[in-house]
């Protein structure tokens, strides 16, 4: 039977006033690589091997959107939370987003809503083990952003 | 499926990828998914996969890259299908 498993390749159209704030979050906080650029758009390499393609064009911000999180959210790994925790709010580049649950929640430069865990934790809470993550309480949250 | 519930179902991809399906009761227009970001699945038989999906009945979307499906699944996040082992360094850089 055929069947699927996600690729590490995506893409983004993004604002091009954006395109600063991007890069400098994606790369300088988060340690990624630009791998090509041209005047529309920049590859960019998170860890090993994810890619993120951002398209720059004059469109509105819908930051607003993304973080209804009626598109999907991502979740980043770090070898050391704490430390990335707070360059990320740190870099004042981020809105932090309150959600009930003790990872950071926050909305990166471009829109793009994304949780921090370390690399090593026990996610299986997030993956159907136990009860899982309170759903009317996220909900609730997520109306408050 | 790894667990399901009236509010959230928990679907595993491959061998470790995991997503949270939160239902609601809101409606999105067609072209609000369009605006976040767009991900990728890997098919063995990529063919074989294309032709699954579009009998399903999804929305395909027409982009510039006419070597590979481009598609709106149920829910609305757009997905890339390409094929697994396939070179894919035209999307690295």
């Amino acid at each position: 039977m055929a069947y699927v498993i996600f690729g590490n390749h995506s893409s983004v159209i993004v604002p091009r006033q954006n395109r600063d704030s991007i890069r400098k979050f994606y790369c300088d906080i988060l340690g990624g690589k630009i791998t090509k650029e041209d005047n529309e758009r920049d590859f960019l390499r998170l860890g090993e091997n994810f890619y993120i393609g951002f398209l720059y064009e004059d469109v509105p911000d819908e930051s607003e959107f993304l973080r209804t999180a009626r598109s999907v959210w991502l979740e980043i790994k770090s070898e050391n939370v704490e430390e990335m925790s707070r360059r990320i709010l740190e870099s004042g580049l981020v809105r932090k987003l309150n959600v009930p649950d003790p990872h950071l929640y926050f909305q990166a430069p471009g829109g793009q809503c994304m949780r921090l865990v370390g690399i090593n934790e026990d996610l299986s809470f997030y993956e159907g083990a136990g009860e899982g993550p309170d759903v009317a309480k996220v909900k609730g949250a997520l109306r408050n952003e | 499926m790894t667990k399901k519930s009236n509010q959230v179902d928990y679907f595993k991809m491959g061998n470790d990828f995991y997503i949270a399906a939160l239902y609601d009761d809101t409606v999105l227009s067609d072209s609000d998914p369009l605006k976040s970001i767009w991900l990728e699945i890997k098919a063995t038989n990529a063919e074989d996969m294309k032709r699954k999906i579009l009998a399903f009945g999804v929305k395909e979307i027409e982009t510039w890259d006419k070597a590979h499906l481009y598609f709106q699944a149920p829910g609305g996040q757009v997905f890339r299908l390409v094929g697994d082992g396939e070179d894919l360094s035209k999307f690295e850089g």
